[in-house]
């Protein structure tokens, strides 16, 4: 999808649900809801394009698998948290936003733990004991 | 070297290139902090990998050692194991060459009787013997019938089968057929036995007790 027709959509939504929000605030929710997720949906292809160059690169400059891994499960994490918790902020549910911006920090910060062993684990090696 | 340190370059370039990408892609909110500190740590991976891999291959070749030192340990109490599967190979080597040289014996021994005498080889067996580490000749034994007078190859070799069925002798039996009647009924039986017997005895170089040579009476079939 283009950008116009992002913006469209966008526009279509807010619309809709600034006339639907007097009388049925659910539906209002549900419209916001869908119109993200569509949106997101819509980007998913460039998304995918995006990642497929950047995985081609590392494996050209032969970066060790698992720093790409680690980043791509990191975008994933970032972006999925945070969709999550602007839907329900949206939802005037600001405690549930937060929980889920939690998870995802502590998420990520669990994917830094095999690298912080790691680097541990060398310094200790180095130094003498 | 120089192409070490390209590759550790590039590796941590496309890194910080793939990173500041990241930066832009992620939406802006409170879990920035946390994705750069996790970047910076992968950054920090990618620029110390070369001393990781020194530390690890450290570590391997000191594991490698201890493997070494260990097989070797293995390997000693077996040398007797090895000793005895030598001494089973070369056996079955040594029984495998005698039964080749046999065969082939006994092809050529065929080959030159069918084409010095005018007699069909029925059967051909020789026995080898190992004497001193040298393999011999022990016995030969032979079983032949005066060639049908060249009529058509079919027909002959049909009624051989059947006639040769309860001619063949095997055993001790051979020495009192093959000696002893040689020279009673038949003559030309017994005179066709001789000369091939010595001319056996002559070529391969052996004693005329050893060459044993049944002559069947195949022209009553044919």
């Amino acid at each position: 999808m283009e950008m116009v027709q992002v913006v469209g959509l966008g526009l279509i939504a807010t619309f809709l649900i600034l006339v639907i929000k007097e009388q049925k605030p659910v539906f209002a929710f549900l419209l916001a809801t869908f119109t993200g997720v569509v949106i997101f949906l819509s980007l998913v292809d460039k998304i995918a394009d995006v990642l497929g160059i950047l995985t081609q690169l590392a494996e050209k400059a032969r970066v060790n698998s698992m720093f790409l891994e680690t980043v791509l499960k990191i975008i994933g994490i970032a972006y999925i948290a945070e969709f999550g918790a602007q839907v329900t902020r949206d939802a005037g549910q600001g405690s549930i936003a937060s929980k889920i911006e939690l998870a995802g920090k502590i998420l990520i910060m669990v994917m830094a733990i095999p690298i912080i062993t790691m680097m541990i684990e060398t310094v200790v090696q180095i130094l003498p004991s | 070297m120089i192409e070490l340190l390209s590759g550790w370059l590039k590796q941590i370039v496309i890194l910080v290139l793939i990173a500041a990408f990241m930066d832009l892609l992620l939406p802006n909110n409170s879990m920035e902090r946390y994705i750069k500190l996790v970047m910076g740590l992968l950054i920090i991976l990618a620029i110390l990998s070369p001393v990781f891999q020194w530390i690890r291959q450290d570590l391997d070749l000191n594991q490698l050692a201890f493997d070494t030192a260990q097989m070797k340990e293995e390997g000693l109490p077996s040398l007797s194991g090895i000793q005895q599967e030598s001494k089973r190979l070369t056996q079955t080597q040594d029984r495998l060459v005698r039964e080749e040289a046999q065969r082939r014996l006994e092809q050529m021994i065929t080959k030159e009787v069918e084409e010095r005498f005018r007699v069909k080889v029925d059967q051909t067996q020789v026995q080898t013997e190992e004497r001193e580490k040298r393999v011999g000749i022990a016995q030969v034994s032979l079983a032949v019938r005066p060639a049908e007078k060249k009529e058509n190859g079919e027909f002959p070799d049909i009624q051989a089968v059947e006639e040769v069925k309860p001619v063949i002798i095997e055993g001790g039996g051979d020495l009192e057929r093959g000696g002893r009647p040689r020279k009673g009924p038949s003559s030309t039986q017994s005179v066709w036995g001789e000369k091939i017997t010595r001319f056996l005895a002559k070529t391969l170089g052996l004693q005329s007790e050893q060459v044993d040579v049944e002559v069947l009476q195949g022209n009553q079939g044919g």
